[in-house]
């Protein structure tokens, strides 16, 4: 029996829909069953993200009202063989869709895929209490400022509420350098704050905008910082014990080395 | 407990004594078990005693070396707990301090006091008739409302409103006091608006003169 995970932030624009489609992509490529599950009615971008938009037939609201059945809604990935996306519906709104409804169709999935990975609207409303009604974990998406850190916390104490413990945090977009100048908060202080286990964080890298709008997860690009830190959260869900990646050493652009190796920089 | 204890550490071997009991009963239960443990012993033949919470005047220590060296037995030092508690008074001072405190009428007065044991995060509201304590953080965007006193024994970032009914007397505590906004009775005050305060060390928020003062917990004795 698979694993249910919800990626939520309560904020907006964190990056939910990049980690989910990062995260289920590193799973498949770790050979994983995987089926990853847009319920952001009526905004749908999951899709989008995973280039798969033009093969949409039928959305997850098609199956809970059952006018298909649930194998005639999931959509293969170009890439993995393990891959599926099940879309939201666009035409609709976060009403469509009912808890107790979402509950039986994680059920239904979880028995055929060793993951099911949710990727949950922004906002505390009915589109969040459907997301995380089927989950066993929650995955907490948060960039390094203090509105989504708020939002993290206020969304932290409604998953404890749902009987959703331990979830797990990740920081996202975060800029090694504007830490060290002291302009940004730093992962410490995030963690002081939420009070609960790390379990990655992914530095700020341009190649997100590129893959995001060619629709090819960047945890496939082995050039990006991005696509590592994606990886080896993938590897953590799997339970392998992978150390953060020095931020430190990406801070170092090509101009710094090159004035470094001429000897105008210590 | 037994009166006679042996116990190795790495200093040796320490004797613990109960010494509550009549020393001559005393003295007849260590011969019997040095008798006993003689294999135990080997040539280790010097010991510390530990007094236990007794401490011996100097006829009762010397008491206690003679029945010792008829034995054969070297006594090095006698210790006793006492000495130790000290020093673990000393650190759980603020602890005491704040059990009399809860302990105290006045405590008690605004009603049965709710203790709740997890963090407060962003959106979640406690109001409670009475006093409360929290054992854990209160994030920024929580509130805590009690009609008496607000105790957080962790970092308070969020809103504490204590007094809540108009009681001018009541107090707000937590170990890094940096909230969002503090009200205590119908005062209100707020965090400054540049400098970020980071306390250090537990501080108590009270109502003087109309005005709500911030001190160090410690400092207040």
């Amino acid at each position: 029996m698979g694993e249910v995970v919800v990626v939520t932030s309560g904020k907006g624009g964190v990056g939910k829909t990049t980690t989910t489609a990062n995260i289920g992509t590193g799973l498949a490529a770790l050979g994983k069953k995987v089926v990853l599950v847009d319920t952001d009615i009526g905004l749908r971008n999951l899709d989008v993200v995973m280039g798969l938009e033009n093969r949409i037939v039928y959305d997850l609201v098609d199956v809970t009202k059952g006018n298909c059945r649930l194998r005639q809604a999931l959509i293969k990935d170009k890439r993995f063989d393990g891959l599926f996306l099940l879309p939201a519906a666009q035409t609709k709104d976060k009403t469509a869709v009912n808890a107790s409804e979402m509950q039986n169709l994680c059920e239904s999935l979880q028995e055929e895929f060793d993951f099911v990975i949710i990727d949950c609207p922004a906002g505390i409303e009915q589109g969040f209490k459907n997301a995380i009604a089927g989950a066993h974990k929650a995955l907490v998406v948060t960039t390094p400022e203090v509105s989504a850190v708020r939002d993290a916390d206020r969304i932290i104490g409604l998953l404890e509420a749902n009987n959703l413990r331990d979830p797990k945090l990740i920081i996202n977009r975060i800029r090694p350098d504007m830490v060290k100048r002291g302009d940004m908060m730093n992962i410490e202080d995030m963690i002081d704050i939420l009070a609960i286990e790390l379990l990655g964080v992914v530095p700020e890298d341009e190649q997100i905008v590129v893959s995001t709008n060619r629709g090819e997860p960047v945890v496939l690009d082995i050039q990006s910082r991005a696509g590592q830190a994606f990886r080896n959260i993938a590897k953590r869900l799997l339970g392998e014990e992978v150390p953060l990646i020095n931020l430190e050493r990406y801070e170092e652009g090509l101009v710094n080395k090159l004035k470094r190796f001429l000897g105008f920089k210590e | 407990m037994e009166p006679v204890i042996l116990k190795g550490n790495r200093e040796g071997i320490v004797v613990h004594l109960d010494c509550n009991l009549d020393l001559q009963v005393l003295a007849e239960k260590i011969i019997e078990k040095f008798t006993a443990a003689e294999a135990f012993l080997g040539s280790e033949r010097k010991v510390v005693i530990n007094t236990g919470d007794v401490v011996l005047d100097e006829g009762q220590a010397q008491y206690l070396k003679n029945v010792f060296s008829s034995l054969g037995v070297e006594v090095r030092k006698i210790i006793s707990e006492i000495d130790k508690k000290e020093n673990v008074f000393s650190a759980t001072q603020e602890t005491a301090e704040m059990l009399d405190m809860i302990n105290s009428d006045q405590f008690l007065a605004a009603g049965p006091t709710l203790i709740i044991r997890k963090n407060l995060r962003s959106g979640q509201r406690i109001f409670h008739e009475g006093s409360i304590i929290i054992l854990g953080d209160v994030n920024p965007g929580a509130e805590v409302i009690a009609t008496g006193h607000i105790l957080v024994i962790g970092t308070l970032r969020g809103i504490a409103h204590a007094g809540a009914k108009g009681d001018p007397g009541a107090i707000v505590f937590a170990n890094r006091l940096q909230p969002t906004q503090l009200r205590i009775g119908s005062f209100i005050s707020r965090a400054p608006d540049n400098e970020e305060v980071v306390p250090v060390e537990p501080e108590i928020a009270y109502i003087k003169n109309d005005m709500v003062i911030i001190e160090k917990y410690l400092q207040k004795k």
